[in-house]
């Protein structure tokens, strides 16, 4: 390795905000029904600056987990000022692959109103790998079983899946990015304390690495540019 | 009376002309832009005008070389007086409306566009919303107007983040997690990189290269599925029988060959780009023109010529590719120009065959049929001289043809870069006096 060799590459893109940043500490007494909220941040282009490059929180993300496999998650980003929003109601099968979703995104006008133009509203079903949204415009033909990254914490959170895992993804809900796995990798050591860690790659994605502490609770997610970082359990 | 066509604008940034699977590149799955080059016209001899971005988007706005808007380098602001497509088409009775990336230097966009998305600086973050933001719009549009819609994807260019000296966000050190998937180097990858390459990229090692490629492979599957999003909505929206779907990148980028990141010089990884044009039914479907030479100031022309507008004014370089989609009998260029910049400044003559690079105290020849990675420096080939000396007159002609932007009544010397007119105006008039 000639570049970068400061720490471990898992946290890279969030150097800077790990100095401030606190673990969650308050337990989940059913993993099956638990809400994830997090901070989305993003990695800063900082060019004068000595590494590292500084973070900044620009969204946030909720993502509910209810008993029998249905996820409620909104996020909310903000570009240019007013934020963009993205509502998503997801139902998965018992072995938590995805079944049906619906979404809802929008554009807010200063008082927080959807601009109308800027509405979406999709209804998606997934039979068998067959993956379509219900106005017709999408089709796709997945050959794994298909997951969403907004489920994976809490698939990894619960445990119940042995790695590997073989699997497409479903980007953003209405994306589909074949052949992903999601692998262990070696643990990171911070000085807030020991995580394991594993990592996502696959078609359409940088390496995505997710922090779980002792208590596999997803700590940190790292991606690309953005990172999401816990900020409560509910 | 004939509807006029919706047009389409897809433009994605820092694109290798290469990096798409149905062009043969086995390291990269795009299967949007497949899509297009299956049901489209794609040219494989398309270049961008200036190879970065705000210069190059400038062309593509208002039909003109960067010499002549006045947009030499990012910094510098457009020519005020230029009109813009935007403003050029809304006079068609056109609804022109824009999401994600603008990046004209001194115009304001909101002035010459509906605005869907505002732009953000890094793809990862906003090109899904600009993705939704188009889709939403061919849904929800109420307008029996045509439209013009143009939409500004960001990837790739978020590459240019891990090429940041101590490696950005990159995750390099994965890399060795990954050996098996790593793609291979070019085939003219320079092993002095360390000596002769870019500050940022010296202290690399040969897997650190990889991994920079890795990521921009990934990097151009994110746009690709952005690309597919909105292709999707408009195939079942009631636009699609009546609208031309252009799709081109401002300049192309590094990606390891020639040890070269980024953008901003003239080798064939930054000058050539992406173009590809689909209308089903008005469009050949299936085409891989090898034979015509395209510029990025080709693409407003052939917009206002398919929405029935007049050129845009003083358009000396540009032309319209509609001739070539209806296979009319019409005169093409015989050579086209690239300009640039940053570092030195260089101009690349590029004919059928051969491509010159010309700096003001050097030239460099390449073959490109033989030669296609320009390993081989022709120029002082006895054989040669005259190719050399061609290109120079090409050169020439290109100056005379073209109105160069005086320089503007602003403070140069404290933008980036310095005051780039002077020199560049220095170096033209004297090439034009040697006649």
């Amino acid at each position: 390795m000639a570049i970068d060799t400061i720490g471990p590459y898992a946290v890279q893109p969030i150097r800077d905000f790990l100095a401030g940043f606190t673990p969650v500490q308050k337990s989940i007494p059913d993993a099956d029904c638990a809400t994830l909220t997090y901070d989305i941040l993003n990695w800063s282009f900082a060019p004068a600056q000595p590494p590292p490059c500084p973070n900044s929180v620009y969204g946030s993300l909720s993502i509910g987990r209810e008993q029998g496999g249905s996820y409620r998650i909104r996020q909310q980003t903000h570009i240019g000022g007013e934020p963009t929003v993205f509502e998503a109601d997801v139902i998965c099968n018992p072995d938590d692959t995805l079944k049906s979703w619906t979404l809802y995104t929008y554009r807010a006008d200063a008082e927080g109103k959807p601009i109308p133009i800027s509405e979406l509203r999709e209804s998606w079903e997934n039979n068998n790998g067959h993956i379509q949204s219900r106005d017709g415009a999408y089709k796709y033909r997945a050959t794994r079983p298909v997951f969403s990254h907004w489920t994976l914490p809490h698939i990894l959170l619960c445990g119940k899946h042995p790695l590997p895992m073989a699997f497409d993804l479903i980007q953003d809900l209405s994306l589909l990015r074949p052949n992903h796995k999601l692998v262990s990798d070696e643990s990171v050591e911070l000085s807030i304390g020991s995580y394991k860690a594993c990592v996502h790659s696959g078609e359409g994605i940088l390496p995505v690495h997710y922090l779980l502490d002792k208590d596999r609770r997803p700590q940190l997610i790292t991606f690309g540019l953005i990172a999401w970082a816990l900020t409560d359990i509910s | 009376m004939l509807m006029k066509p919706n047009i389409l604008f897809i433009h994605v940034d820092q694109m290798h002309a290469d990096a798409i699977s149905a062009l043969g590149c086995e390291h990269v799955h795009t299967p949007a832009i497949d899509e297009l080059v299956r049901e489209g016209y794609t040219f494989t001899k398309a270049y961008c005008a200036m190879p970065q971005c705000c210069p190059s988007r400038a062309c593509w706005y208002t039909g003109r070389m960067s010499k002549e808007h006045g947009v030499v380098v990012n910094s510098y602001p457009i020519d005020p007086n230029i009109p813009d497509l935007g403003q050029w088409l809304r006079r068609e009775n056109y609804d022109c409306v824009y999401t994600g990336k603008w990046h004209v230097t001194g115009r304001d966009l909101h002035a010459s566009f509906d605005v869907l998305q505002p732009q953000h600086g890094m793809g990862e973050l906003n090109d899904g919303n600009v993705a939704r933001s188009a889709v939403a719009y061919l849904k929800n549009r109420t307008s029996d107007k045509p439209f013009f819609l143009s939409v500004g994807f960001l990837n790739p260019h978020d590459c240019c983040f891990p090429a940041m000296s101590h490696g950005g966000p990159g995750k390099y050190g994965f890399a060795s997690k990954i050996e098996g998937d790593l793609p291979p180097l070019p085939g003219n990858f320079d092993d002095e990189y360390a000596r002769r390459g870019r500050p940022s990229t010296r202290q690399w090692s040969r897997r650190d290269w990889q991994y920079y490629i890795y990521q921009y492979y990934r990097m151009v599957e994110m746009v690709d599925a952005e690309v597919g999003r909105v292709m999707h909505a408009l195939r079942a929206s009631p636009y699609a029988d009546n609208t031309l779907v252009i799709v081109a990148s401002d300049h192309g980028d590094g990606l390891g060959f020639h040890s070269n990141t980024s953008k901003g010089f003239l080798e064939e990884e930054a000058f050539r780009v992406p173009t590809i044009a689909w209308w089903p039914g008005r469009v050949p479907e299936g085409v891989r023109d090898a034979e015509h030479l395209v510029s990025g100031v080709d693409i407003p022309a052939t917009i206002c010529d398919y929405a029935g507008a007049p050129p845009l004014p003083k358009t000396t370089i540009a032309r319209s590719l509609r001739p070539i989609f209806e296979r009319r009998d019409a005169p093409w260029r015989t050579y086209v120009i690239g300009e640039t910049s940053i570092g030195r400044l260089s101009v690349a003559v590029r004919d059928a065959r051969y491509k010159s690079i010309i700096e003001r105290d050097n030239t460099r020849l390449y073959d490109l049929q033989n030669d296609p990675l320009e390993t081989q420096d022709l120029a002082d080939e006895a054989h040669c001289k005259d190719i050399v000396a061609r290109h120079r007159a090409h050169f020439r002609e290109y100056i005379s043809q073209i109105e160069m932007y005086p320089e503007p009544e602003i403070d140069l010397d404290s933008l980036k870069r310095g005051n780039v007119y002077r020199d560049y105006i220095d170096w033209y008039l004297s090439v034009l006096n040697e006649a």
